[in-house]
Formats: structure tokens, sequence, C-alpha cells
């Protein structure tokens, strides 16, 4: 891992010519606040909530039909 | 494109390829994946987000008001316009549900912080994660009093 000290207001490209740019907004004794410029077509995810995202999508995928089938029954009584 | 896909799910029932949602960035878990239809029958609570290209994957989801009667998100401009809408009220939304294997399925929970943003017209449509911490991607699907209930639990 490529390890760089930045301060408050300085910034850092990556890629050349690719567009993406990452300022240092605040530091506060526990937190960083970063401002990222990239195009649109590269997303920036905060990493834990997209591994959370990810596991939801796979655990979901292994749903079965009989479970949702019963999901299905309970919902329909709340609603 | 032409053609019909067939599904696990949907048994013998063919696909028409005109059905097919496209998701240019994929869905976490499954990038390869971008062709995805919407399968279920009309009265369905609960409905079946196919995968066009692997007849194993299909998750299941739910309008996100069937859990919280007050969801209403702001979706950024940016996710609005990838998927061709002009203002939130020209997209569908639909929660990602999971289930616990093998029973107990009032455990369950829908993400409500990272919901499908569909545009039933360009047929494109995109996993959008909000910035708002009102909502979650665990987000139960009942009550605990009413989950308790279920359970035999104390009233």
């Amino acid at each position: 891992m490529l390890v760089l000290t930045r301060r408050k207001g300085e910034s850092l490209v990556i890629g050349l010519g690719a567009g993406v740019e990452v300022t240092v907004l605040e530091c506060g004794q526990a937190f960083v606040r970063l401002g990222i410029q990239a195009p649109r077509e590269i997303e920036v995810w905060r990493k834990e909530i997209l591994a959370e995202v990810t596991e939801a999508n796979r655990a979901a995928a292994s749903v079965s039909r009989e479970d949702a089938a019963a999901l299905e029954t309970l919902l329909r009584k709340k609603g | 494109m032409s053609g019909t896909i067939r599904h696990r799910l949907t048994g013998s029932a063919e696909i028409e390829e005109s059905a097919i949602l496209t998701f240019p960035r994929g869905l976490p878990g499954f990038e390869a994946y971008r062709r995805w239809v919407l399968a279920g029958e009309e009265d369905s609570v609960i409905q079946w987000l196919l995968c066009a290209d692997d007849e194993h994957i299909a998750l299941p989801v739910t309008d996100p008001l069937l859990i919280d009667p007050g969801y209403s998100p702001h979706l950024p401009a940016e996710a609005l316009e990838e998927v061709g809408a002009r203002g939130p009220e020209e997209v569908i939304l639909l929660a990602v549900l999971v289930l616990p294997r093998g029973g107990r399925p009032w455990r369950g929970t829908a993400n409500l912080l990272a919901p499908l943003v569909i545009h039933p017209d360009t047929r494109l449509g995109r996993q959008v994660v909000l910035t708002e911490d009102r909502y979650r991607i665990l987000t139960p699907l009942l009550p605990e009093e009413e989950i308790a209930r279920l359970e035999g639990g104390n009233p």
C-alpha cells in the first residue's frame, strides 16, 4: 500500500488523466473529511457499506421460493 | 434483440428479451451481470429480479413502501440521470429482501439503504446507495413485537 501524508486542503490525483482527485477537506482526531472528484462511471463507495450491500445481495440470491412464499403470506396479513 | 430466455424460477415459461432491464454497473455481488428481468404475479407482494444470464440467480424484491410507509429517499440527481429519468416520479423503487434460510421468514430484512432504482421506459436500473442515515441495509420487515408474537414469545 502506498502511504502518503497530506495536509488539509491538499489533494491526490489517481491515474494520469483519469479525472480522479481526492482532497482532504477537514481533519479531526478520529476522522478525515474527503472531497472526491471522479468521472460518473467511477462509483465511490464507503468500503464497509459496499461489503454489506454485496453480502445482502448474495444472501438474497439464496432465498428459497418456499421461504419467500411464507413471507408473502405474512406480509399480506400485515397489509 | 429477439428471442427468449429461460430461468429456473419461471420453469418452462419463457421470458421475452423485451422484458430485460439493463443494470449497466451490475449489482454489488453480481457485478458481471447486467441483464435482469422482473418476474412475479401481478398481485404478488414479493417479486423476483431474475438474472437473465444465469438461471440460478434470482433476488426477491418488494415495494419499499410496504416495509416503511413513509419511505421517501432523496435520490441523487446523477443516479436518476443515469437511468434516464428527469425526476424521481419517473422511477420505480424496489428493496432487496433477505430471509433466513429454512424458515422464520418474519426474521427477514429489506435493504432500504440501497434500493434498486428502475426506469420503466428506458428499462435501465441501478442499485443506489443513499446518503441518508435513517435508512438501513438490514431493515426488519416486521416490528419487534410482531416477531415476538410469531415466535410464541411473550405478548
